[in-house]
């Protein structure tokens, strides 16, 4: 009995884990490149989703409206970078405060379009028979959400490790300076890495609407979620973003079964605990 | 090995630091003698500021020990050995931008006892209040010839004076040791003329150890001489031996900026 | 310069005019109006704990509205859950406001910038959960209401009339408190910190301390203002202490320009006016909000912690006020 809990509550947790790190890689992203931190990345998630949701009901093709939430938030996103954080390029302060003037507006132009009530995003039907394993019964498409977050993470470490995107990335990270003289174009490299990063907010915001609900707030939650996820995992490392992700849905797994009324609250104590003795989170440094 | 660390003013055994893979200080003994005043040379990237930083206590070392007037400070934090009496000036200067040269003076001279003691009583007391501090601030202000910029904004400033603010700041604390990192850089020969004498000025009890590219006013302010390449102490001597030191020429005095 | 030569001359009759005349306020003032004031009265408080904060010390702070809304929680729970009344649900509110800035400051002080920003806004919504999600005690979504304002010898501060009365004090209190401690050598000791940190801690100060202690302090201010508002409106819900809040807050305090505490009043009167205006013509409220947000952000973006809020017309005036006091 008890170890049937124990499996349910892992693989539930390892879902939630995929969605936030989905979440939280995409803001370690953006914040490597350009120092930017995205408060707007909720705000991504929650129009990402409602975009999927209406692409969803128009083709009925889950798959085409996973891609098409992407991507709207991806061409956003470059709308928003060339023409406002540009304006601001440098100060970090400023470039934080405007993204949080984005969430607000985001939210309520979703407010008005796709309404307050909860809605859910239907799962793709091939996915819906459960599986049937160690004694356990679990909805397949929960399944295939971690094998996307896996697919995903691979995908990041491919890209950045292993292509010439990834390792001019990784130049510029290093230093910028250098990095655009020998020929990378930063300008041009941080449009499409905000657009990388929005785009894995979108489809964040489709996935999480596909087992969670869409509704007005779910923004705010999901980026408190994914800032104590890179908090504590130390703003801009990768490896930090999985380790939080996996410790804060474990918790939050935790609490929803056993004490529901706190379950947001208590992932203030990895938090604190971490911060108590890294002031910068696990793998994080200052500046 | 090192001996007679409770009469010096600074002690260094073994002292070292690496940043990642690199050592930027490695090994370094030094003693520095009460009242001495010594100048620290060396190439670009020797690890004269970082030893710096590991005297202040603003980077922890990886190797070594540190006395301060014959206390072991090795694990001191930065504000206890301020309170010792340690003072510094920074390469790239430090100062508040935002504040005038007045109150950067003031909060230097009220420092430690005011803050600490009297949080609270402080709380309600107006900053310019205080007779005592102001004729301090007014002492400090003309000992760096800023007397005529005291209601300044410390961001406004010429270059010159920004360095002169920098080193009034660390004499304000009244230290007893003084570190000061390239003090004259990036003057013109005037105003280097002008630092020069207002080092020269300073009270002779005060220990100084300083960081210096330019060899004229090396030689002019210090007893004694060390040299630094490579993280690492080679030569110590009086200037103008070091001047005739083979191994000194070649890593350092053979280098372009020396007269720059 | 001349407002500021006009300002500086009068500046004592000004000002005894001004705080003469808002203690008529509930004379003459019709009930609409007198609404308003109270609100404008209490959020300023909150704001100036912002701009005190922000202004002084450097911190941008998104947990301001966390600490108003845990003593208005905190009052709100005492008097309709457990019966505690008037002075012990005040005290409560307080300590309340002042326990959770006193915890959340030994980690958000440690960072600055935007970890400062991050960590405040984390911390600030995780409150937003707990009042979100533990409907025993918070009513949840719904929140507490019923909460009626104090009775003390047979005046009831439920009447707006005599609840200004004891908000102005305080208020007014709160402004004179600040303002004392930014000219105090505290005051500047932080100014020193925003711009210099490193600097601070080599001229022997303790940094961490200095910060600290504004921090909580601006905590508290801020749960001073909890309590007033939690009073007047009878209600408290999450949505008291969400990021909206936060947003608003800091917006009226860099609209009115986050080195003064009074653009923290200013800021505080014009945002509550547009909501006013605004609430009766159109619906999208936060949106007009968040356009607001985003052009002060775009058009004062080094404002946020120097003086480039010239485009604001007030600039003028706060800038007189500022240089008078000094
Ligand atoms: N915070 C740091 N992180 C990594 N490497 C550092 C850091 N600070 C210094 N270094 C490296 O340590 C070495 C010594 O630097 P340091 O600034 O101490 O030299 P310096 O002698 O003061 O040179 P200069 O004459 O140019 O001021 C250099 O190679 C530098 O790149
Ligand atoms: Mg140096």
């Amino acid at each position: 009995m008890t170890e049937k809990i124990v499996l349910l509550l892992v693989l539930n947790s390892l879902t939630y884990a995929a969605v936030l790190f989905v979440m939280a890689s995409g803001l370690t992203l953006a914040f490597n490149l350009m120092r930017v931190v995205n408060l707007a990345h909720g705000a991504f998630y929650l129009v990402g989703g409602y975009v999927g949701l209406s692409v969803l009901i128009i083709t009925g093709n889950w798959g085409i409206a996973l891609i098409a939430g992407g991507l709207t938030m991806a061409g956003v996103s470059i709308v928003i970078e060339r023409f406002l954080l540009s304006q601001v390029r440098g100060n970090f302060l400023a470039q934080a405060l405007l993204t949080l003037s984005l969430a607000i507006i985001l939210a309520d132009v979703s407010l008005a379009v796709w309404g307050g009530d909860p809605i859910s995003i239907p799962s793709p039907t091939f996915l819906n028979s459960p599986i049937y394993f160690f004694g356990i019964i679990y909805p397949g498409f929960r399944l295939f959400i971690l094998l996307i977050g896996i697919i995903i993470g691979v995908g990041l470490w491919f890209l950045l490790k292993k292509t010439k995107l990834g390792m001019a990335i990784r130049a510029s990270v290093d230093n910028r300076e250098i990095a655009s003289a020998t020929g990378v174009n930063v300008d041009r490299l941080s449009v499409m890495v905000f657009a990388l990063s929005a785009f894995l907010g979108g489809v964040a915001g489709v996935i999480g609407g596909s087992f969670l609900a869409l509704a007005p707030g779910e923004d705010f939650k999901i980026l408190t979620l994914t800032l104590v996820v890179v908090i504590m995992g130390g703003m801009g490392s990768f490896g930090g973003t999985i380790i939080g992700a996996l410790i804060i849905s474990l918790i939050l797994s935790i609490g929803r079964l056993y004490v529901p009324q706190f379950s947001i609250f208590l992932t203030f104590v990895p938090m604190v605990l971490v911060l108590s003795i890294w002031p910068h989170g696990l793998f994080g440094r200052e500046k | 090995m090192v001996k007679n660390h409770k009469k010096s003013a600074l002690t260094l055994q073994g002292v070292s630091k690496w940043f990642g893979g690199v050592s930027a200080v490695r090994g370094v003994d030094l003693v520095i003698k009460v009242g001495e005043r010594r100048a620290l040379i060396g190439p670009n990237g020797a690890g004269k500021t970082t030893l710096f930083n590991l005297i202040t206590g603003e980077l922890p070392l990886d190797e070594g020990k540190i006395w301060l007037f014959g206390r072991d400070v090795t694990y001191w934090s930065a504000r206890q050995r301020v309170m010792l009496g340690l003072g510094r000036t920074y390469q790239i200067t430090q100062i508040f931008p935002n504040l005038t040269v007045e109150e950067n003076l003031f909060l230097a001279v009220r420092r430690r006892q005011e803050i600490s003691t009297g949080l609270l009583s402080n709380l309600f007391r107006s900053q310019t209040a205080d007779s005592v501090f102001r004729e301090r601030v007014r002492q400090v202000a003309q000992s760096v010839n800023l007397e005529d910029a005291l209601t300044t904004l410390a961001g406004e400033l010429s270059y010159g004076k920004q360095r002169q603010l920098e080193l009034g700041l660390a004499l304000a604390v009244d230290p007893k040791i003084l570190l000061l990192d390239e003090p004259t850089a990036g003057l013109s020969a005037g105003e280097r003329k002008w630092m020069t004498q207002l080092l020269e000025k300073i009270d002779k009890k005060v220990t100084i150890l300083f960081i210096e590219h330019n060899i004229d006013v090396a030689l002019h302010i210090a007893d004694s001489v060390s040299v630094m390449y490579k993280g690492s102490i080679i030569a110590e001597a009086d200037p103008e031996k070091i001047r005739m030191n083979k191994r000194v020429k070649e890593v350092y005095l053979g280098s372009p900026e020396v007269n720059g | 310069m001349s407002i500021y030569r006009l300002y500086c001359k009068y500046k004592l009759i000004l000002e005894a005019g001004i705080v003469l005349s808002l203690f008529s306020f509930p004379w003459w003032m019709p009930a609409f109006y007198l609404t308003l004031a109270i609100r404008v009265l209490f959020f300023s408080i909150l704001v100036m704990s912002f701009t005190f904060l922000a202004g002084q010390a450097g911190m941008i702070s998104l947990s301001q509205a966390a600490f108003f809304g845990v003593s208005a929680y905190a009052v709100a729970i005492t008097t309709v859950r457990f019966g505690i009344h008037f002075p012990l649900s005040v005290l409560i509110g307080i300590l309340a406001a002042m326990g959770l800035a006193s915890f959340f400051g030994l980690f958000a002080v440690r960072v600055k910038g935007v970890y400062f920003l991050m960590i405040t806004l984390a911390f600030g919504q995780i409150i937003w959960g707990l009042a979100d999600q533990w409907v025993s005690l918070t009513g949840g979504y719904n929140g507490i209401s019923g909460i009626s304002s104090p009775r003390i010898g047979g005046i009831s501060f439920a009447n707006p009339r005599f609840f200004y009365f004891p908000l102005l004090c305080v208020f007014l209190a709160c402004l004179i408190f600040l303002a004392l401690i930014k000219r105090s050598p505290f005051g500047l000791a932080l100014r020193g910190v925003r711009d210099n940190p490193s600097r601070m801690v080599m001229l022997g100060y303790p940094v961490f301390l200095i910060k600290y202690v504004a921090f909580v302090l601006s905590g508290v201010i801020a749960g001073i203002s909890g309590i007033f508002f939690v009073y007047f409106t009878g209600v408290i819900n999450p949505h008291a202490l969400g990021l909206s809040q936060a947003v608003w807050v800091m917006l009226a305090s860099i609209l009115g320009g986050v080195e003064s505490l009074v653009g923290a009043i200013i800021g505080t009167l014009i945002l509550s006016a547009m909501e006013v205006l605004l609430g009766q013509i159109i619906e999208r409220y936060m949106l007009v909000i968040g356009v607001a947000f985003m052009l002060t952000i775009l058009f004062a973006s080094k404002g946020i912690m120097g003086s480039l809020q010239k485009f604001i017309p007030l600039r003028n005036l706060i800038n007189a006020i500022n240089k008078a006091h000094k």
